[in-house]
């Protein structure tokens, strides 16, 4: 590749940004937001913030097949369409598995869209901090290696993601669930009061509270967001500005600054390392649609490409000084990529309750806070570390008429009511990092754009599968207790990818032998390269993991702004 | 007159007093329209075995029923079986109709074509208002693939096959039909807020939203 032509491009940035999701924007708002002339790549198409929302208004009437899945569409993303986001309403968020296809050594689903804002557009909007408990965890037990930071390292940061971004939920003072800035909570339900009720009466162990999620409510300012509307249509992106993506708050603000160049359609495949000065110098980039090779200057360069992306690219950086990729000193670099086991849980039926219903479509449910190996008291003979659940109660609809023999004016009335309540959770595992969890590169199976694919390595191991049986057990006993009927448990497979929380494969770690990246994000040889994406984390804890890659991205841009500003002076 | 048109003239004209359920029944004669379409997947004749299972599943009543709405149940269902549904479910669907079709001319002696609404009612419901016992018998050996069906079974599972594919998308057809979620259950499009519990008796007319 280096003998084809590649365009140096004049201007000499102070930062590149490699990606616009929910680390690369934040990345890019704090990087323009100190001063810095900031090139932001995306390799997909431009995305913006409304304009090109194309499915945001629509009702079930408006679409042909009434949001049925085509097959036709469905065999252009076979892989994609393993998850439960993909609908007609939101299958152009996600990218064509036959354009940009990936290799299974193991099964591995790769959920992922090419674009302006990234995952951040389609996000789960869950919001929960890590605790010691998780910063702690590797050391004590002696799994991976330990965290570089403790919470009170990231807790600022967690402080200004969440003031800036908007956090719907209630402060419980848990000590494995910090409290943050959280505006006004979203309501339970009648039927979730009862559990929560019941989970007080019967467990000591544990509570059910409403789950903290992106969402603006309450009165505090957001430029160009207005409150969640509770539509409940987030994944198509939201007119209003409800949740938090990268194209309504993060590459706004970094776009108000005047600082940031974003180029779309720009695919980096290679951060190039200046072996006479012995940092990075810049990114070479293949634009999507002409195949044009350029070459990006820049003094620092943040890796936020997700974590198999910015893995990927810097597997690809090969140079004398590090002919196994940039900073894979370690032999790390690719390895312990851990996602969460999900699908196990359980659900019931709710009898009773008929005389109640609500009104707007929560965007969010409830989330019962991990119980599991806390303590002493709560440690468990089977599995290390723990679980949380998220869960929702609702009435059923008309659907509830198909399959059964019922007809006429009896059974028309009937089902344009309200059913009866459905209650069901799932449980978010831990996954323990393991070195043999890993991915390669492909240099015989190569993209349309030359470049090579991914093979997939990585499989959940028996401290996992044990913890799933329990998500499945536990949740079975709580709806039992609450006096649901009906009460089925289920713990299917659960692929690794699936929960879409694919982390750990260039992980930070006080030491260069056996870690990529050191406590402030910067790959130990090359200080000039921050990795701030999933890519970055020592462990997985159990919660979803947004909040964290933008509290340690917003961390490590600051760092890298004062240390800009240092050699500045110099 | 499309009923569309001719309800929002109405309720211009009545203003917002009179009920929904009068406006229908004002309507309910003006239920021609669905002959006038043209199937993608379905033969004329089951077609009109469609129109009329549909309009018995879910009939004009306060409200409009399956045939009622633009577009029509049948409609729908023709649609979704010629762009959505695989072929295995294709060929099960015409076997089944095929069936039904010869049980119709069997009992009344005439082509199912020239079947009417009676005797459509009438044949339906010897498979459909059943005893709870066969009612059981019956869903448990749909939930079979057919391989797995005894053969003297077979008729018997691929007519119900038929009858209840028939109903899932009048159901779904119905329910997600422009003029049932706009105007018939609660249409909601932008709520502004979430209230977990509320009692049914602050939902208008008791019914859920679309």
């Amino acid at each position: 590749m280096a003998e084809e032509a590649i365009t140096e491009y004049p201007t000499v940035y102070d930062a590149i940004v490699i990606g616009t999701g929910i680390s690369g924007g934040w990345a890019a708002k704090e990087l323009c937001e100190n001063g810095l002339k900031t090139l932001v790549l995306d390799r997909g198409r431009l995305v913006k913030h409304i304009e090109h929302y194309p499915t945001m208004h629509l009702d079930p009437w408006d679409l042909k097949h009434r949001g049925a899945k085509n097959p036709e569409d469905v065999a252009l993303q076979p892989k994609q369409n393993k998850s439960y986001i993909l609908s007609p309403y939101s299958q152009h968020w996600f990218v064509n598995d036959f354009k940009h296809p990936y290799n299974e050594v193991k099964p591995f689903d790769w959920i992922r869209g090419y674009h302006v804002g990234g995952r951040s557009l389609m996000w789960a909007r869950q919001s929960y901090r890590l605790s010691d408990l998780d910063f702690e965890a590797n050391k004590k037990d002696g799994h991976g290696v330990d965290w570089p930071i403790r919470y009170k390292d990231i807790s600022p940061w967690y402080d200004k993601v969440e003031t800036f971004i908007g956090v719907s939920g209630q402060n419980l003072g848990l000590s494995q669930l910090p409290d943050g800035k959280l505006s006004k909570p979203m309501e339970l339900n009648c039927v979730e009061l009862e559990l929560q009720k019941k989970i007080e009466e019967n467990f000591e162990d544990r509570l059910l509270t409403i789950g903290r999620t992106a969402h603006k409510t309450g009165d505090a300012e957001h430029e160009g967001r207005s409150n969640c509307q509770f539509r409940n249509r987030c994944v198509r992106g939201c007119p209003f500005g409800g949740y938090f993506s990268s194209n309504s708050s993060t590459l706004p603000a970094a776009e108000r600054t005047g600082n940031m160049h974003l180029r779309h359609n720009s695919i980096a495949y290679e951060i190039v390392y200046d072996e006479e000065k012995g940092i990075a110098s810049g990114v070479r980039i293949i634009d999507a649609e002409t195949h044009e090779k350029i070459f990006f200057k820049a003094s620092i360069i943040f890796s936020c490409a997700s974590t198999i992306g910015s893995a990927s690219i810097l597997m690809q950086s090969k140079s004398e000084r590090f002919p196994n990729g940039l900073g894979n000193d370690s032999g790390e670099l690719g390895h312990n990529i851990m996602d969460h086991t999900s699908k196990s849980g359980a659900s019931a039926k709710v009898d009773g309750f008929e005389d109640m219903y609500y009104k707007g479509r929560r965007p969010n449910g409830f989330y019962i806070p991990r119980f599991r190996n806390l303590d002493e008291k709560t440690k468990q003979k089977d599995f290390l570390r723990g679980y949380g659940y998220q869960g929702s109660a609702s009435r059923t609809n008309w659907k509830s008429g198909m399959g059964e023999l019922s007809y006429g004016e009896d059974l028309k009335e009937d089902l344009m009511k309200p059913g009866h309540w459905r209650i069901g959770m799932g449980g978010f595992g831990e996954c323990l990092p393991y070195h043999d969890n890993k991915m390669t590169l492909n240099y015989d199976k190569l993209d349309d754009w030359g470049l090579p694919t991914v093979n997939f390595d990585v499989t959940f191991r028996e401290n996992e599968l044990k913890m799933k049986k329990d998500i499945m057990n536990q949740a079975v006993a709580m709806l039992k207790a609450a006096g649901f009927s009906d009460v089925k448990g289920h713990n299917p497979k659960s692929t690794p990818g699936i929960a879409i929380h694919e982390m750990g494969a260039a992980r930070m770690g006080h030491d260069p032998k056996t870690s990529v990246l050191n406590k402030y994000n910067q790959i130990h040889a090359v200080p000039n390269v921050y990795v701030t994406d999933g890519a970055c984390m020592t462990s997985s804890a159990c919660q979803n993991p947004s909040l964290t890659y933008m509290a340690i991205t917003a961390r490590a841009a600051n760092h890298a702004a004062a240390e800009f500003k240092k050699n500045k002076k110099a | 007159m499309d009923r569309r048109t001719a309800l929002k003239n109405l309720s211009m004209s009545l203003g917002y007093t009179v009920a929904a359920p009068t406006i229908f029944n004002m309507l309910s004669s003006c239920t021609s329209e669905t002959d006038t379409w043209t199937p993608l997947f379905l033969s004329s004749d089951e077609k009109h075995i469609i129109i009329h299972l549909s309009d018995i599943i879910l009939p004009a009543s306060d409200t409009p029923g399956a045939i009622d709405i633009n577009i029509n149940a049948p409609q729908f269902l023709d649609l979704m079986y010629n762009d959505i549904e695989k072929d295995e479910n294709k060929t099960l669907f015409k076997k089944g109709a095929t069936l039904f079709a010869e049980k119709f001319t069997n009992k009344f002696n005439i082509e199912v074509a020239k079947g009417n609404k009676e005797q459509f009612e009438t044949l339906f419901a010897s498979y459909f208002k059943i005893s709870e016992e066969e009612t059981k018998v019956v869903l448990k050996e749909q939930k079979l693939p057919i391989q797995k069906v005894k053969d003297s079974n077979i008729d018997n599972y691929l007519t119900y096959k038929f009858l209840l594919s028939v109903k899932m998308y009048t159901l779904f057809g119905y329910f997600t039909s422009e003029k049932v979620g706009e105007e018939v259950l609660n249409y909601d499009p932008v709520p502004g807020a979430y209230n977990g519990c509320i009692p049914m008796e602050e939902i208008p007319n008791g019914r859920a939203w679309s």
